[in-house]
Order: structure tokens, then C-alpha cells, then sequence
């Protein structure tokens, strides 16, 4: 089911209701928002639900034998058997045709020709973000930092929850399952700023995104024809649509979860506003950033060490990051890239000397913040052609067609002509409001404004949604993920 | 909770009313199907893709014919994706047509594309995608369901191509001087497309057209299912009057790649003509006398053209048909 279909606009306020008016204990609730998740991703396909369920069942039973077991040679058999089976339904769902594929080009080359065809297998949505999520409870009960559960109701629910089950944000088990044992009541205050959190995730989502979405692809899949100064509008497009796309339906999954007294992680922090790769990865994708951080970076020695290992290190964290979003090496090169941005400011020490928030108590930046925060946002931006690009080829003629005299040009107005230029003016409308919130959890975090702007605000950005909404129910970026 | 829920049925209704007062405004401008779906049942139709929703004129063929008020030709096309001969196509008609007309008049326009279907295609899958699939209501105005379930943008956006369009509509002339182009959906069923007719734009879109009937050919074959209810659209509306079967004219180009693609494609629609009992009428090597936006569009000044050639033919041939009845 789609965040930004007529489907979810009947089953979210059914289920809001049932939540907090028919179950009376926490196991009631448990019990609906399991029942009610596995609804949710039933909708798009049943036969993937059983994958779910087995998922959970096995991180459950052995999170509950690494409680009971002291031998530290079980316990890491018994991690490592979840770490397998995890990332095998991952490996055979997301890259089995990847590595299939490569080896028998790899072999070609060689004058050595397989006779192979690959599997025509459907990737489950959200395979990505749960196994990650059950992984993160392995592993921290196998650290014990976190006691397993004996509730098997309560440790699907925390597995399956429907706002953050098909695209994250990836919680950790130690901040979101103990949310699930605890009794839970309806607070206004929570419940207003999760539906501020839905209508600016909608906004961006269905103004910017799906918008930015059909100038881009017009640009990118007919870049022949276009001049070096619109290709480059064509990559800033696609770095709106991700953000939009993404950090949407993020800030709808977290507002979705406060409707139900939860609170998620942040997972956006206005990454376009960051001064350097570093800042812009501490803002960018927090709960995948930080979960390779703890599972990956850090246990292969983070930045201790000699330069060789926090080189080692960097690239592998990236290649990964990068590898995970899909079986395509453009994603990987965009990990790659993205490594060689962070690695200068890394080993010169200069990584965390942007750790607050850009003009803090100004209205304005200074030139120096808007130098660099330019410099940040097109250095990411000539990565999202990597991984907007279909394949290598595509990326790198895309590349050299914008190394041309034209791209000092005015750039080409794609038809609706007229919709290019509402879509760049909802541009400056998102990052006004951001800018102003930056600071906040989210953009529309405006408590503390008074009620009367408040109300003009909401009202505003409904019409906005109502005027230059694309209500062509896309699905969201991260979903094939 | 009781105030988060008085806001909340706040923002609701002022959503529902918004919608509903926006719906009202839809009209021509909106896209470029709406109306059609808004308009009454009707005696006289003609039928077929964009090729008809653009290049035949309702009034032309009104007044040629001197068609009677009640019998006035409705322009019930819509585009290859949605309007090729099937199922889908087949029973919109047949919930537009007025059941108790016996007199009217029936144009089918047809075209190798809009008989054959993408080679990968089961029979029950095809025209799942129509903008006719889920719909009910095909006559009423305003059409919520049809906004609900097919307008791809927020319905504030009706009210400002409302605007747009004004604006535009008042500066048409000058369009030979921009590349772009806007459509009007006429209350007709006549799609009227203000274009550049610059040489070089229309070539690049003549360009454009090739490639993609190319890649079309390779991916697509004559369908004896879409066939199949070509004649039987010919059967339901001989019920309700005269059917003529119509071959538009199209850039020569693209009259090259439909005769590679479909060589029988003629001797086909003689032979079902004949079959059925209609006539068929094929323009198709008068391609030369019209201009196109695109090769396959007819200009809308040459339409208008064309609609009064196409208009004269009929009313020979029902005066003909009338003299051997006598």
C-alpha cells in the first residue's frame, strides 16, 4: 500500500481509530498493529508475507537461545547463523542475478561462454530495511545491550510496524522495541506534530518529488538532446526528486508512528544545507548511516588506526552503503564517489568541524556557509547521476555531455513549460520553509509558532498540495530498494 | 483527543468542499478526456484514436450533412493507448450510444496500430491500463469519479490550466513563434492542439514519431482479438444507423512504416467492409494534401479541411447508397 494512495487515506484513519478507541492493553494494540502491517504489505503482495514471518521467527528464537546461552562459542554460531540467513534471503532476492550476471561476463571475457539465463525474481519491497532491522536486534542482544524478548507478538510488531516496515527509517531494536512494551497513551501534542510531519512528508513527496520526477526523467532518458546547461537542471531535478521522494516518506513514516504514540528516529536533517560530505552524511539517511556505522565501521576499527585502515575502512563502509541501495554497479560507483569526497576532509581531521547547524540565529548564511554549502550540494549532486543513471554508459555520457560549451547556456525549458516553473518555484517554497526549521526535528515543526499562523501555514500548504500535487500515485524511490 | 479530532474533521471538510467546488470548475481545459465523459449519450459518434480526436471536426460533418440537432456527431476518440479496438472501448461506446437512436451516424477511424496489440500481451491483459478500466460513469457532469480515478494532478491545478489556458487561447496566433504546445478539448469531443508549425519543430516532432512507431513495429503484431471487436463495434452501431469505416490520412513516413507493419491491412478492411455490410473509405494516399504537427496529427486548419472532404465523401455515398435503394 501506498503512503499517498486513496488505500492508505481509508486504512489509517480506520486503524487510528481501532488503535486508540477499541484495544484496551498494550497486547491488544501489539495484536492491531501487527494484524494491521502485515495488511499493509499483503496489499502489494501476500506471498512475500510468509518471508516476513519467517524472518521474524528466527531472529525471535534466537534472540531468545542467545539469552539463554552463556557459551560464547554457541553464541557466535548463533549469530552467525542469523547473520546468514538474513543476508541470504537478501542475497537471493536482491543480487543473485547481479552476481549470476557478472560472473558470466567476467568468464565471457575470458573467451569462456556460460550458457545461463537469469531468474526473473521479484524483489520483495522492504527486504532491505527489515532485515537490517531484525539484524540490529541479533546483534545487540548478542552484545547484550539489550535483553531479548519473550513476546513473540510484541517482536513482530516491532519487526513488521507498517509506517517504517517498506522504507525505513531502520530502527534500532534498542529504541523502538521497548516503545512496544510500553503502555501507551493518546498525547495531543505528539499526535498534531505527527500530522504537521505527514502534510510536509505529502508536500514533498507530491509537489517536489513526483514533479521533479517527470523533468528528470525526461532529461536523463533523452540526454542527447539536450544542451550541457539543462542536464545539469536535469541532475539538480533528480537531487530534488531523491530528497523529496525519500525524506517524504520518511517524515510520513515518522508522523504515521506518532499517530500511534511512537517516536521513530529522525532520518532526514535538511541535508542540503550541510557544508561538507561529512555534515551531509551525519544529515543524509540517518538511521542507514548510523547502522553502518555501528555494525560495520566501528567493529572494523572506524577511524583508529593507521591511515591505510581509516582509508580501508572509508571505502568500505561506502562501497557497502552504495551496494545495498541495488544489484548495479552505478550505486557502487556512488558509494566510491561519495568515499573520495569524505576521505580529504577525513584524513586532514576536518571531518566534525561541522557538527551544529548552519547559521544558527541568523536569518541569513555567510557567503563562506553558502560557498560551501553549494560546493556540498553539487558535489552530491554529480553522484546522484551515478545512481539515477541506468547503467555505467548512461552515467558517463551524461557526464561528458555536460563537459561542453553548452553548459554555459541558458538552459532548455522541457514542456509543460509552464509546470517547470511552478515546480522551481515550489523549489524556493521548500527550502524557505526548511531553512527556517532547520534547527527543528522536521519542516513543518512549527509548535511553537501561534495558532493563528499555524493554521495559515497548514492551510497554505494544502492548497499547494491541491494545486501542484502530482497525483499520479508513483511508487516511492526507496520502495525498490 | 476530542480536540485533535475537531481539527482534524476541520481540515477534512475543508478539503472535501475545496474538491467539490474545484471539480465543478473542470472543463475542456482540464485534460484532454474529461469532457467526454461528462457529455450526455448520444446518436452519432466517431470513433477511434487521436488521430480522429484530432482531425475530424463535428461541426464540419453537422453541417455538410445538414445532420438533424438530435443527430449531431459526437467526437467520442481518444488516443491509441486507450481507444484501440477491445473490450474496454467497446463497452464505453456502447454505454454512450442512445439506445433508442436508429438513425444516426457512425464514423470508426481505423489504423494498423489501433488493431494490433504489444506481442507480449495475454488477451485478457490488454487495455488493463485504459482510462476506461474502472469506471462506471461515463455520462454524468460534473464526473468526480473520473477526476478521482484519473486526473493525474490536485484538482486546484483544473482552476489554474483554466487561467493558463485563457491566456494562452488569447495569444494562439502568435504560437508558430514558441516551441510548445497547448490542447482544448472542445464540448464537441473535438481536441483542438495549438502547436509551432515552424518547420524545424515539426520536423524534429515528425522525427520523433518515427522512432517511435519504429520501436512500436518491432514490439507490436496484428491482434485478432482487437480485430475481432472492430466488427463487433461495426455490429452494435449498424443497430443505431450508418457506419462508415475510415482510413485518415498520415505523413507519408508514416504511411511507409503502417504498410511494412500491416501489408493486408487494406484488403483486411475492404474485405470486413464488405463483410459488414459498411463502407470504407481510405484517405490514406491523399497523405501528401494536408500538413501534420507530428506526421501523425492532422494540423488543426487542415482538419478542418480534411472534415469537409471527409464530410462530402459520406454524404456521395449515402446519396449514392439512396439511389440504388430507389
Amino acid at each position: 500500500m501506498l503512503f499517498n494512495s486513496i488505500e492508505f487515506a481509508v486504512f489509517l484513519p480506520l486503524i487510528f481509530i481501532l488503535y486508540w478507541f477499541l484495544t484496551k492493553t498494550i497486547r491488544q494494540q501489539n495484536i492491531l498493529i501487527l494484524a494491521s502491517s502485515y495488511f499493509f504489505y499483503g496489499w502489494w503482495d501476500w506471498r512475500f508475507l510468509c518471508l516476513i514471518f519467517f524472518s521474524t521467527l528466527i531472529d525471535f528464537l534466537i534472540g531468545r537461545s542467545l539469552g539463554n546461552n552463556k557459551e560464547v562459542f554457541t553464541r557466535k554460531i548463533l549469530l552467525w547463523l542469523s547473520i546468514l540467513m538474513n543476508l541470504g534471503f537478501l542475497g537471493f532476492f536482491k543480487y543473485y542475478n547481479f552476481f549470476i550476471d557478472n560472473f558470466i561476463y567476467a568468464f565471457s571475457t575470458l573467451g569462456i561462454e556460460l550458457n545461463y539465463q537469469s531468474l526473473k525474481i521479484i524483489l520483495p519491497v522492504g527486504i532491505s530495511f527489515y532485515t537490517f532491522q531484525t539484524l540490529s536486534y541479533t546483534i545487540d542482544v548478542y552484545k547484550k545491550k539489550l535483553k531479548p524478548t519473550s513476546e513473540f507478538i510484541t517482536f513482530a510488531a516491532f519487526v513488521s510496524f507498517f509506517p517504517q516496515l517498506v522504507a525505513g527509517p531502520i530502527e534500532r531494536a534498542s529504541n523502538l522495541l521497548p516503545q512496544f512494551k510500553k503502555n501507551r497513551i493518546f498525547d495531543y501534542n505528539q499526535a498534531a506534530d505527527g500530522m504537521r510531519q505527514i502534510l510536509w512528508g505529502f508536500f514533498k513527496k507530491i509537489v517536489i518529488a513526483d514533479n521533479c520526477a517527470i523533468f528528470a526523467d525526461q532529461i536523463f532518458n533523452n540526454y542527447t538532446d539536450y544542451s550541457g546547461s539543462t542536464l545539469v537542471l536535469g541532475a539538480i531535478f533528480f537531487a530534488f526528486q531523491i530528497y523529496g521522494d525519500f525524506s517524504g516518506y520518511s517524515d510520513i513514516a515518522i508522523g504515521t508512528a506518532r499517530l500511534f504514540g511512537f517516536n521513530l528516529m529522525q532520518n532526514f536533517a535538511f541535508p542540503y544545507f550541510s557544508r561538507d560530505i561529512a555534515e551531509f552524511w551525519r544529515r543524509w539517511h540517518i538511521s542507514l548511516s548510523t547502522w553502518f556505522r555501528d555494525y560495520l565501521y566501528i567493529p572494523l576499527g572506524g577511524s583508529r588506526g593507521a591511515n591505510y585502515f581509516k582509508i580501508r575502512n572509508v571505502f568500505i563502509i561506502f562501497l557497502v552503503s552504495g551496494f545495498w541501495h541495488g544489484d548495479n554497479w552505478t550505486f557502487i560507483i556512488w558509494g566510491g564517489l561519495n568515499a573520495l569526497y569524505f576521505l580529504p576532509i577525513m584524513l586532514l581531521n576536518k571531518n566534525k568541524i561541522n557538527t551544529d547547524v548552519v547559521a544558527l540565529g541568523k536569518y541569513l548564511p555567510s557567503t563562506r556557509e553558502v560557498l560551501s554549502m553549494t560546493l556540498t550540494f553539487s558535489l552530491t549532486t554529480i553522484a546522484w547521476i551515478f545512481f539515477r543513471a541506468e547503467d555505467l554508459n548512461h552515467a558517463i555520457s551524461y557526464i561528458s555531455n555536460i563537459i561542453d560549451p553548452s553548459t554555459f547556456t541558458f538552459p532548455e525549458f522541457i514542456t509543460p513549460k509552464i509546470e517547470m516553473l511552478y515546480t522551481l518555484l515550489c523549489f524556493i517554497i521548500l527550502l524557505i520553509v526548511e531553512w527556517m526549521n532547520r534547527d527543528k526535528e522536521h519542516g513543518l515543526d512549527i509548535a511553537n509558532y501561534n495558532r493563528y499562523n499555524r493554521w495559515v501555514l497548514y492551510f497554505i500548504i494544502t492548497i499547494l498540495i491541491i494545486t501542484f500535487g502530482a497525483f499520479n500515485h508513483t511508487s516511492f524511490i526507496y520502495f525498490q530498494f | 483527543m476530542r480536540k485533535f479530532f475537531k481539527n482534524i474533521i476541520i481540515v477534512s471538510l475543508f478539503i472535501v468542499i475545496l474538491h467539490s467546488i474545484l471539480g465543478a470548475f473542470a472543463d475542456g481545459t482540464a485534460d484532454n478526456f474529461y469532457l467526454r465523459f461528462t457529455s450526455p449519450k448520444q446518436n452519432s459518434l466517431i470513433i477511434g484514436t487521436s488521430r480522429s480526436a484530432q482531425g475530424i471536426h463535428p461541426n464540419i460533418i453537422d453541417s455538410v450533412l445538414d445532420l438533424e440537432k438530435i443527430n449531431n456527431i459526437y467526437n467520442y476518440s481518444f488516443s491509441i493507448n486507450n481507444s484501440s479496438f477491445g473490450k474496454e472501448y467497446y463497452s464505453v461506446i456502447k454505454n454512450k450510444i442512445n439506445e433508442s437512436g436508429v438513425n444516426g451516424l457512425f464514423i470508426i477511424t481505423v489504423d494498423p496500430w489501433s488493431i494490433s496489440s504489444d506481442t507480449t500481451l495475454h488477451d485478457n491483459k490488454i487495455d488493463i491500463e485504459s482510462v476506461f478500466h474502472s469506471m462506471r460513469y461515463h455520462n454524468s457532469c460534473p464526473n468526480y469519479e473520473y477526476l478521482i480515478k484519473n486526473y493525474k494532478k490536485g484538482w486546484g491545478n483544473i482552476l489554474l490550466k483554466r487561467i493558463e489556458s485563457n491566456i494562452l487561447f488569447r495569444n494562439r496566433h502568435s504560437f508558430d513563434k514558441m516551441n510548445g504546445s497547448f490542447t482544448y478539448l472542445r464540448k464537441d469531443g473535438l481536441l483542438e492542439v495549438y502547436t509551432s508549425m515552424d518547420s524545424v519543430y515539426v520536423k524534429k516532432n515528425i522525427q520523433k514519431k518515427i522512432s517511435h512507431y519504429n520501436r512500436s513495429m518491432s514490439r507490436n503484431k496484428f491482434s485478432e482479438f482487437r480485430f475481432s471487436y472492430l466488427r463487433k463495434t461495426i455490429q452494435l452501431l449498424k443497430n443505431h444507423g450508418e457506419v462508415y469505416l475510415v482510413r485518415m490520412p498520415v505523413h507519408t513516413s508514416l504511411l511507409k512504416i503502417e504498410n511494412s507493419f500491416d501489408p493486408q491491412f487494406n484488403k483486411r478492411m475492404i474485405n470486413l467492409a464488405n463483410s459488414t455490410h459498411v463502407e470504407y473509405l481510405n484517405f490514406a494516399n491523399d497523405s501528401t494534401q494536408y500538413s501534420y504537427t507530428d506526421g501523425n496529427h492532422l494540423y488543426i486548419k487542415d482538419a478542418k479541411k480534411y472534415s469537409i472532404r471527409l464530410a462530402k465523401r459520406i454524404k456521395h455515398s449515402h446519396s449514392l447508397a439512396n439511389k440504388k435503394l430507389d
